[in-house]
């Protein structure tokens, strides 16, 4: 079916047909020098997934719900989904979003206002089903019905004359993640309606209710977190060796025999990684310890089960891991006795352990949590390192992670950074608040399942990496190096896959990489650059 | 006769009824977690930029400070100008901001029709006939608000017909009930319109009857037209609530409660009592690993018995 006859919501309810065919040549074109880029075609499911797997929303799988199931199933199925609605608009059961989410049910006057601040509906070349308000409207129409019981006159004024069954549902639930979470739609909404927190909370009844949840942020995440300490699988014991490693390479690195603190009880601050950067980003974690030693900062990291990877993966999906994983963090902190937590280069694992957990914490479990940034900017200023922000001459822009900034208003600390240390420090358009989402969150950038990346790379990466290319336009040549600072993991993954898929360091220079990478680089202690020029 | 009253008092309290049921809904849903968005407007100078405390070291040591100047004036600029349309959506700012602009006016003609003759009733002012400054004060903030209202209203309620009527965006999403509000509104200010160009006497007329509902005097109203407007005034406000018109209220929490609340909670206070009260509510969630029948405190406190079985 193409794009153009999707006639009416109600086409989203209809049985065995796949309702889109997403078509790269209706995707805006990117700047120099990819005007003549086109996006490879979308790999499709193979034919044992098309058998298995729902994937009648757009051939794109990322929750892997059931296909074949008898009529006497899918009833159940359609049952079980209106139980959990139930919960959802309940007091008992969802105190934790439930005001805000019935005032987005309630009062959208569908004013098309988010529509254009939504880097994926713009990305696919404004596919319908990618509007901001669409699985808002199918959800609305379906709690008119089913859970109001709106009568038939109400019903046909109201347009909520939709029928539910579990195809509806489960492109439903895939809708829910073709959204972001970076919430520009609510930021943008005149009324105040969040569209991302609407298809926040379709995923969290798909996984409270019905138990259904993307592997990657389920079972290969919040689960393995609780189980082994990382959502990596990483246990407190594998991490001692790869913290040693790490130690061996920052001193061929630099120089630096630096012993990173572990389980240092009273410290000032519990340093807390997303564990992404051992694995794929140790830079991170060394530039850390060097500007935390070089500025005297008694300080620590934890090798105790919960205490040392700070992903959350529960803020995108399911509020009762989300509170166990917060509650692990916490834990720990208070069992070291340190005075704060401070949250390394992760955007969301900011969001889940300062605001979002200051209202699942009480008592004793009340202890300060910080961000990284405000520190970095502390020490930086503070005189107690010596820079040469000549070693950073070169083209910088700056990333800004939405859960960090749009949703927790950590603007300027990073960027006064690099205006001091970056020379060529540029901003993106827009940026800030503003900013547009990497592509990648809300669990994205680690959903690599069957041909999800290729979504990811072709639509929400894309608005993404035109903003890189745009601000790097006066120096796009491949053989001057530019940087994408970005200061949070998830973001950084979705960089590394995106960049690759678009070949961009061979076609225009581009890597990409943490703040803290940036200030090292600039330290006059350093002998030799921090920064290597390859994308990783 | 006396059914024109009763109807028209029986409007006005169902309309009361419903909007303080719906604030009181809103009002009452427990505490949530904290989702806001910046900028938030109370944010001291940081506002300027969308920063917030956070951005602060060691922010936790002080109490957040709030510039609730700054807040007015940001509510001020949005709920008149509808600021937001504007900055992203400037092709619908075009009528919905004379369309809202016109109901706000004419909400404000009916208020000072009100207190003039509440005024009027304790004999501070005339409301027949201009006697003194008040009086024409009065008279003529009557004229120009009610006049002004409603050529904003008739002509953003055609504006946005026609956009929502023609704009592939909003066809696929309308319903009956969008054009239903529109033309009831735009039906509205037409019927009041002609009665005010034809019936010299009419805004008088007006006056009087809101007098008359006050003092519960129900005598005869003789103006057909006049009639026609008070049924369809009482008609819309009985069918206001039950729309999406009813933003105009919930947008109050939409931002207070929601993208502007920044509330910090500090050990011992109410914020944290509301928290403690929220913790013990029951789940019933029912996939595997949600601990059905135990309190959220429970739920967060306790592992799945997947995680436990297998852990450490």
């Amino acid at each position: 079916m193409k794009k153009d006859d999707l006639k009416s919501i109600k086409d989203f309810t209809k049985v065995n047909e796949q309702i889109v065919n997403l078509n790269p040549e209706d995707f805006f074109k990117l700047p120099h020098p990819y005007e003549d880029w086109i996006n490879p075609p979308f790999r499709e499911l193979t034919d044992d997934q098309k058998n298995r797997l729902e994937h009648s929303l757009d051939g794109f799988s990322s929750l892997a719900l059931p296909k074949s199931q008898t009529d006497e199933e899918k009833e159940k199925l359609v049952a079980k989904f209106l139980s959990g609605l139930k919960k959802l608009l309940s007091k008992e059961d969802n105190w934790i979003l439930l005001q805000p989410l019935l005032l987005s049910m309630e009062n959208c006057v569908k004013c098309q206002t988010c529509s254009e601040e939504c880097p994926i509906f713009t990305s696919s070349g404004r596919e319908e089903i990618y509007r901001p308000i669409f699985r808002g409207e199918v959800l609305r129409r379906i709690i008119n019905k089913y859970i109001n019981k709106e009568n038939i006159i109400h019903r046909k004024l109201s347009g909520s004359d939709i029928d539910l069954n579990w195809e509806t549902i489960a492109r439903l639930a895939e809708l829910s993640y073709r959204c972001t979470l970076c919430r520009r739609c609510a930021q943008a909404c005149p009324i105040g309606v969040d569209n991302g927190l609407i298809s926040r909370e379709i995923r969290k009844l798909m996984s409270q209710e019905l138990g259904f949840a993307p592997e990657e942020l389920h079972n290969s995440g919040s689960m393995k977190q609780l189980k082994t300490g990382s959502s990596t699988g990483t246990n407190p014991t594998a991490l001692l060796d790869i913290i040693e490693f790490i130690e061996e390479d920052l001193k061929d690195l630099t120089g630096f025999d630096i012993k990173m603190p572990l389980n240092k009880k009273g410290a000032d601050v519990l340093l807390i990684h997303n564990f992404g950067e051992f694995l794929a980003w140790p830079e991170n974690i060394m530039a850390f310890a060097i500007i935390f030693e070089k500025a005297g900062i008694n300080w620590t990291m934890s090798s105790e089960m919960g205490g040392y990877d700070s992903v959350n993966y529960g803020l995108w999906y399911d509020d009762a891991q989300l509170a166990r994983v917060a509650l692990e963090h916490i834990r720990v902190a208070k069992d070291l006795g340190v005075n704060r937590i401070v949250m390394g280069e992760c955007g969301h694992a900011h969001k889940a352990i300062m605001p979002i957990a200051d209202r699942i914490l009480v008592d004793d479990s009340i202890i300060p949590r910080e961000s990284g940034f405000p520190l970095l900017e502390e020490i930086v200023f503070s005189g107690k390192i010596k820079f040469d922000p000549s070693r950073n001459n070169f083209p910088v822009t700056l990333h800004d992670p939405c859960n960090a900034v749009r949703a927790m208003g950590i603007v300027e600390p990073q960027r006064h950074i690099l205006r001091y240390l970056c020379p060529q420090f540029r901003e993106m358009e827009p940026h800030g608040v503003h900013n547009y989402c990497c592509g990648g969150g809300s669990g994205f950038a680690i959903m690599q399942g069957k041909n999800f990346p290729d979504w990811r790379n072709g639509i929400s990466f894309r608005t993404k990496f035109k903003q890189i290319l745009d601000a790097f336009q006066d120096k796009i040549d491949p053989s001057i190096y530019k940087y994408v600072c970005s200061p949070c993991s998830n973001c950084k993954g979705t960089f590394r896959d995106g960049l690759t898929y678009y070949n961009a360091f061979e076609k225009a220079g581009i890597i990409y990489g943490g703040l803290v990478e940036l200030i090292v680089n600039a330290m006059v202690d350093l002998k030799k650059p921090f920064i290597e020029w390859e994308l990783k | 006769m006396i059914l024109i009253y009763l109807f028209t008092y029986s409007a006005v309290f169902v309309f009361a009824i419903m909007v303080i049921s719906k604030i009181f809904k809103y009002a009452n849903t427990p505490v949530h977690v904290r989702w806001e968005l910046y900028p938030v407007a109370h944010e001291p100078k940081r506002n300027k930029y969308g920063g917030s405390h956070y951005e602060e070291e060691g922010f936790w040591k002080h109490k957040a400070k709030k510039d609730h100047i700054a807040e007015l004036w940001a509510m001020f600029e949005e709920i008149i100008f509808l600021k937001g349309v504007y900055v992203h959506n400037k092709k619908l700012w075009f009528f919905s901001f004379p369309f809202h602009l016109g109901l706000y006016l004419i909400t404000a003609t009916f208020m000072i029709i009100v207190i003039s003759v509440i005024l009027n009733l304790f004999s501070l002012i005339n409301i027949n006939a201009i006697q003194n400054t008040a009086d024409y004060i009065f008279h003529y903030l009557t004229i120009l608000f009610g006049y002004a209202g409603l050529i904003l209203t008739f002509v953003g309620s055609i504006g946005l017909i026609i956009q929502r009527a023609t704009d592939k965006k909003f066809k696929f999403y309308n319903t009956p009930m969008d054009f239903i509000n529109l033309i009831f509104i735009l039906v509205l200010v037409s019927s009041i319109s002609i009665t005010l160009i034809f019936s010299n006497s009419s805004l008088l007329l007006s006056k009087e009857f809101v007098k008359n509902l006050i003092t519960f005097n129900w005598v005869d109203i003789t103006n057909g037209l006049l009639i026609l407007n008070i049924i369809l005034i009482s008609l819309f406000l009985l069918y206001f609530p039950i729309t999406r018109m009813m933003h105009l209220f919930a947008k109050y929490f939409t931002y207070h409660d929601v993208r502007w609340e920044d509330e910090q909670n500090i050990k011992g206070s109410r914020l944290e009592k509301k928290v403690k009260e929220a913790l013990n509510f029951g789940v019933s969630w029912s996939a595997p690993h949600m601990k059905t029948g135990k309190t959220w405190a429970e739920v967060a406190t306790n592992f799945p018995d997947e995680v436990k079985n297998e852990k450490r």
